[in-house]
């Protein structure tokens, strides 16, 4: 008797808990304008990204890094595997066209990318596939539990599903992270987010970084 | 209006000069893509195709316009190309900031008078097998299959940019 009632409590919870995520996630991902005030959304945006600083990726460019050590300039972050004939790309016009349109020196902002597929990903495939796009973007694979651990902390969800001709694909968060350069998350951008909206949100993450735009 | 001087003015290098030549091949491509489906007898026009092809990957997707103008519905079946071994339409769902990408056999229907879009927020055509790469600025033959317009050709232009027109937001 007890067990259930405290089933039924723990129930309610994670309903609850289910329900104000999908509400912050809808919030985050209708493309309106970034609240200026301290919210309930902004405390849980910087709840993200924490405790991973030990762990050591592999960059397709600088090699095995901990993951704390990519701090110093503002970053624009998404997981993904480079199998993905959409997502990927256009993620990366997306953001290289928005860094065109401010007018940003190159390297100011750092394009990040983590991979969810490090069985076909590797840092030298990585490399190879993202020099074929105009900004610089560097790109991480890893052990699969540490890359787990570091999508967990930005509350990256995905799921392998198999394909009929023994391929796969992944379901996966499909947000992009921008970080300060003290590596903390200040904003969210949900695929799909309008060039005007990628825009002023980046706008608003360089000026913030002491950017003249 | 004088292009001319404003033109050497802007490109200094070689590079920038290919960059622009580029992109008015891409242009030129896309508009002959939008006309070319026109006199087709079917009647359906294939606008703005075309095709998100990074860095000689071996898979890449396919986007559109089509119009069916005429008076009675149609469904978009399948797609075909010689450089692809597999083309599928795929369909997207977004829930709760998890992109799904899947196979959507049974095509997607286009009212009569009405279009639909094939872009990187939704329904796309996948390719996969492609070899060899695929050039910035190629011309690839997409053959779609049609319910009742049966097959049509367009051009899909390859671009290693997404063109600024291109975006659609999620509906």
């Amino acid at each position: 008797m007890k067990a259930s009632w405290l089933g039924g409590v723990l129930a309610l919870g994670l309903t609850m808990a289910a329900l104000a995520g999908g509400m912050y996630w809808k919030q985050r991902t209708d493309g309106s304008p970034k609240q200026t005030s301290a919210s309930l959304i902004d405390q849980d945006i910087r709840r993200l990204g924490r405790g991973v600083d030990t762990i050591v990726l592999e960059g397709s460019r600088q090699g095995k890094t901990p993951w704390g050590a990519l701090k110093g300039r503002p970053r624009a972050l998404f997981f993904g595997f480079t199998h993905c004939a959409v997502i990927c790309p256009v993620t990366v016009w997306e953001l290289n066209n928005a860094v065109e349109a401010l007018g940003l020196p190159p390297d100011t902002l750092q394009i990040q990318f983590v991979t969810l597929d490090p069985e076909r990903d590797t840092p030298q495939t990585m490399q190879k596939y993202f020099e074929g796009f105009d900004g610089r973007v560097d790109a991480y694979s890893g052990r699969r539990e540490d890359i787990d651990r570091i999508a967990r902390a930005f509350d990256v969800s995905y799921r392998k599903v198999e394909e009929a001709d023994g391929q796969y694909t992944i379901d996966h968060t499909a947000t992009v992270f921008l970080l300060d350069a003290q590596g903390r998350v200040v904003d969210v951008l949900g695929y799909g987010t309008p060039p005007e909206t990628v825009q002023a949100r980046l706008r608003a993450l360089m000026e913030s970084a002491g950017a003249e735009l | 209006m004088e292009p001319q001087s404003g033109v050497s003015e802007i490109l200094c290098t070689r590079g920038e000069v290919m960059k622009v030549w580029t992109t008015i091949t891409i242009a030129v491509a896309l508009m002959c893509a939008s006309c070319s489906a026109p006199g087709s007898p079917s009647g359906i026009v294939v606008e703005g195709a075309w095709i998100a092809a990074p860095s000689g990957n071996d898979v890449a997707s396919g986007f559109a316009t089509i119009r069916n103008p005429g008076g009675r519905a149609d469904r978009l079946l399948g797609a075909a190309t010689r450089r692809a071994s597999m083309a599928m339409l795929h369909d997207m769902t977004i829930t709760n900031g998890v992109v799904a990408m899947r196979a959507a056999p049974s095509g997607f229907p286009i009212a009569a008078g009405s279009e639909m879009v094939l872009s990187p927020q939704g329904a796309h055509i996948m390719l996969m097998g492609i070899s060899p790469p695929l050039k910035e600025g190629e011309p690839v033959q997409m053959e779609l299959t049609f319910e009742k317009a049966g097959r049509v050709v367009a051009p899909f232009v390859v671009g290693a940019k997404q063109p600024a027109s291109a975006h659609t937001t999620h509906p």
